[in-house]
């Protein structure tokens, strides 16, 4: 077990406490082990490649002792392990057939008992999912580790609380909890990224200032280890084209910094996949300014669509977004002629100052649905062109709900009395009245 | 390398593979898997089922006992306690079949597993291929033909609740009808945690049943409290499982001195307070079990004492003191939403809440230094997603769905009807206008907040207002 946990603590910095008590917990093969542990913990802290790890130097370890010892004894057992990830068990017979694969591989056999010989534990990754499968399968699964020898692990980041069985008792877990790495932990994991050529402790400077920028918004492991890796070509790149040496790191950064700003975003929500910017990137060089840098990044942005749409599809949008958000009692004030604008406008005024500010206001909460001659109405009025032939409105309509940009929500009787929901949000709506010339604020009530 | 660890182990006071034994002997008591477990304040049950199954298997009387008590009464353990006892006077004079309502979910499966756990013993030609009904004639048979002198059974039946919960309770009825009508000795052991157990039976399977319910308690003082901690650590001083006697008595003496000494003994008394939780006691003692090692192969009372502190940390807590600062920003919002009055709310007004406490720290910046950047809603979008997925908070429909989320037990349509969760997103709506309800305790983010050293004075003042 020793030499298990020397190899785990090299591989894995930071993580000593856990892999120390999980080797404790999991003990020999022939000895009753704890029969369900449960580990949580933050995303990206090691839960499942420690314990993948882990259970790979154990199986191996003791069937090296097998091999060493004579072949007769056959009180030894080969530890054998089960690595499930239940977000791939669509039902209990696919979890079942997972967990037993590695049984059956060994053996062959069907009839032979097979608590003889082996013990099998079992992780289940994602355990969380687990709760989709039935109500009872949880405490049923764990009525298991009564009857033979094995441990359940379980892995998940949400608490036990959130998991723990409802309808029936069921055994409490003993748990690990995987703290967040520290800020030296993250430093050491990212070395193992540095490329092969390239001196440590130049790609060390750059990951460290990496982090303190990164660190407010995402900790997560993963997510820098991406970043560490696209970024770190451009870091290096004025080096390579003789702007910099590798010792005038505050150029370096200066040269690189339009590219932490632009990119740490857009990477970050995966807007541009890695395999464009890489591509796109080198192209644009250190030696531009930082507009077409900028230019250069938003250029990679996937089309939205936006500017595809006919002139009159877009009003059509624009007058759904509009009522979808406007209260109907309020058309009158923004869409009526001067006159009668005038006469209503104190009791707009009222209206106005009861509900400014609140957190239910319109948008906040959500689109509501509208009926579809209000709609028409709406879209009439802002193109002060009635009497238009509404028979290509309707398959215009009807492409938008194919859409999905427009939500039916009302049974389907008739055309006329549907309603709709428009099912974007301001960002795209003020992006298309922009691009017709439309100024969409004017016509919103209660937005900030 | 080598020689090293050989001289420190003669040199200890106990080889290595005999602590590993004495480890997995304890082990295997605290988990439940010994066969003969300690029973502490549990005579009069014990006797009671011991004769009701002695008469059975001795005299041929059909009966059948339900045994009711709280989880961790020792209901498991009694009846283990009693097969172990049994078996050092009766064995092979009768046959155990042992189902659980859990494992057997329905007649099929519970019948086939009668019919193998039969066929072991007996060696019955194998039917696979069987319907439910075949297998429960062929079951009635069986017993139909036996007299009062033919091999004795004993049924133990596990979560007895939920094999009255399926539908028509024909197993039941006909195990119970067995019993009764006295044609092959049969005895029916159900143990259940359910007080009103007998309620659930229908009238046709109530009258069949004898009434006799043998009632577990939980311990009643806290000297058994600490007598089943003891006995548990206590290892054999007769020479019994290879143990060496000194040792064992310098164990037992050791543990005796770690459990009674002030700082265990007041976790011990918490724990018994709190619940009179047996399992979370055995889950501390098997922390301190793995834990022993060679160099000191003993409990001690300061190692006891630091593991139940990890042990009753809230992991909730620990994953809340560990998000990263745009999380905790946006769980300020939701709590001073929460404040404020709302139950269920969305991204959008989350978002909003930010906006608004970083857009108030812009104007107040100049006289406490610092910064507070405003996230992309997009960025700050993708720190939501992360929150649900950890459960902070949870996607709802309405408000309507939070006060009815109780739960009744009664029915298992009721227990599966609870599968259809909300998946966040799933809806056509959009995700930021999906409500979703917090599962924290809205103080516990505010302590967190403040536990932070770095979050900005502003947010610091926010906190405190809301």
């Amino acid at each position: 077990m020793d030499s298990i946990n020397l190899i785990l603590l090299a591989e894995f910095p930071g993580r000593q406490h856990q892999i120390e008590l999980l080797s404790q917990l999991i003990s020999q093969p022939y000895q009753t082990g704890v029969p369900f542990l449960y580990i949580n913990g933050h995303t990206a802290t090691g839960k499942t490649s420690i314990i993948s790890r882990f259970f790979e130097l154990y199986q191996l370890e003791f069937q090296n002792e097998l091999l060493q010892t004579d072949l007769t004894n056959k009180k030894k057992i080969i530890p054998n392990y089960a690595i499930i990830d239940c977000t791939e068990c669509t039902s209990t017979k696919v979890l079942f057939r997972k967990a037993l694969k590695p049984w059956l591989g060994l053996q062959n056999e069907y009839t032979t008992k097979a608590t003889e010989y082996t013990k099998c534990d079992t992780v289940l990754d994602n355990a969380e999912k687990l709760r989709d499968l039935d109500a009872l399968f949880i405490p049923s699964l764990l009525q298991i580790t009564d009857m033979i020898d094995l441990s359940i692990i379980m892995l998940s980041s949400t608490t036990w609380d959130n998991i723990r069985p409802l309808a029936t008792t069921s055994p409490e877990p003993i748990s690990i909890y995987f703290t967040q790495y520290t800020k030296n932990d993250i430093l050491n994991i990212l070395k193992f990224d540095c490329p092969k050529d390239e001196p440590i402790p130049f790609f060390c400077t750059f990951v460290d200032s990496l982090h303190e920028t990164f660190r407010r918004s995402c900790i997560d492991l993963n997510e820098l280890r991406r970043i560490v890796l696209l970024l770190y070509p451009k870091y290096v790149q004025p080096v390579f084209e003789g702007q910099a040496t590798r010792n005038e790191t505050a150029r370096l950064f200066k040269l690189c910094q339009p590219y932490f700003i632009e990119a740490i975003d857009k990477l970050h929500l995966r807007e541009i996949s890695s395999y464009e910017w890489q591509k796109n990137s080198i192209q644009a060089s250190a030696k531009n300014d930082y507009e077409k840098i900028e230019k250069s990044i938003s250029n990679m942005l996937v089309d939205t669509g936006v500017q595809e749409f006919p002139y009159l599809t877009k009003y059509l949008l624009i007058s759904s977004f509009i009522s979808s958000f406007n209260p109907p009692k309020l058309d009158l004030q923004y869409f009526a002629k001067t006159t009668e604008k005038k006469r209503r406008v104190k009791r707009g005024i009222t209206l106005l100052k009861d509900s400014r500010g609140g957190k239910r206001r319109q948008q906040l909460i959500g689109p509501k649905a509208f009926p579809l001659d209000r709609m028409l109405a709406i879209f009439y009025k802002l193109l002060d062109f009635p009497g238009f032939p509404t028979i290509d409105l309707y398959t215009q309509i009807s492409s938008l709900v194919m859409l999905k940009l427009l939500i039916k929500s009302s049974s389907e009787e008739s055309l006329d009395s549907i309603k709709y929901k428009c099912n974007f949000s301001f960002e795209f709506v003020s992006e298309i009245s922009k691009s017709v010339g439309f100024e969409i604020g004017k016509f919103l009530y209660d937005f900030c | 390398m080598k020689t090293k660890t050989r001289t420190r182990t003669s040199s200890s006071l106990i080889k290595a593979q005999e602590l590993q034994n004495i480890k997995c002997l304890l082990k295997k008591r605290l988990v439940g898997k010994s066969d003969s477990p300690i029973l502490v304040g549990l005579d009069k049950p014990y006797k009671t089922l011991y004769d009701t199954i002695e008469r059975t298997i001795r005299y041929g009387e059909s009966n059948s006992t339900i045994l009711v008590g709280p989880r961790g009464s020792g209901k498991t353990s009694l009846v283990k306690k009693v097969l172990y006892d049994l078996n050092k006077e009766l064995s092979d004079s009768y046959f155990l079949l042992k189902l659980s309502g859990l494992v057997h979910i329905n007649d099929r499966v519970a019948l086939k597993s009668i019919a193998s756990q039969l066929n072991q013993n007996m060696s019955l030609e194998d039917n696979a291929n069987r319907s439910a009904a075949e297998w429960m004639n062929f079951l009635i048979s069986i017993f139909q033909n036996g007299d009062k002198s033919s091999k004795p059974v004993v049924f133990i039946l596990e979560n007895f609740e939920l094999f009255a919960l399926q539908p028509k309770q024909l197993l039941l009825y006909t195990l119970f009808d067995i019993a009764q009508s006295r044609q092959a000795p049969v005895v029916v052991i159900g143990v259940t945690s359910r007080l009103n157990v007998v309620d659930l039976l229908e009238k046709r399977v109530k009258s069949r049943f004898s009434h006799r319910l043998i009632n577990v308690p939980l311990i009643s003082n806290i000297e058994e409290f600490f007598m089943i901690a003891h006995n548990n650590l206590l290892l054999p001083f007769n020479g019994q499982d290879n143990i060496d006697p000194k040792f064992a008595q310098e164990f037992n003496s050791k543990t005796k001195e770690c459990l009674f000494s002030s700082e265990v003994s007041a976790v011990l008394t918490f724990i018994y307070n709190l619940g009179k939780d047996i399992q979370l006691m055995n889950k501390l003692l098997m922390l301190a079990v793995t834990s022993i090692k060679i160099s000191n192969p003993f409990i001690s009372s300061n190692q006891l004492f630091s593991l139940y502190q990890n042990l009753i940390t809230d992991p909730k807590i620990n994953l809340l003191n560990e998000v990263s600062l745009l999380e905790l920003y946006l769980l300020i919002s939701i709590k001073s939403l929460v404040s404020a009055g709302n139950i269920v709310f969305n991204y959008e007004m989350i978002y909003d809440e930010y906006k608004k406490m970083a857009n108030q720290y812009i104007i107040t910046s100049t006289f406490s230094g610092g910064s507070i950047k405003i996230y992309k809603k997009e960025v700050a979008f993708k720190a939501y997603e992360y929150l649900i997925q950890i459960e902070f908070i949870q996607p709802c429909i309405n408000t309507n769905t939070i006060s009815s989320g109780m739960f009744v037990n009664d029915d298992l349509h009721a227990i599966s009807s609870r599968k259809k969760k909300i998946v966040f997103g799933s809806g056509s709506n959009m995700k930021e206008f999906q409500m979703v309800k917090l599962l924290l305790d809205p103080n516990e983010i505010v302590k967190a907040a403040e536990s932070r050293k770095d979050i900005p004075m502003a947010i610091r003042r926010w906190f405190c207002e809301i």
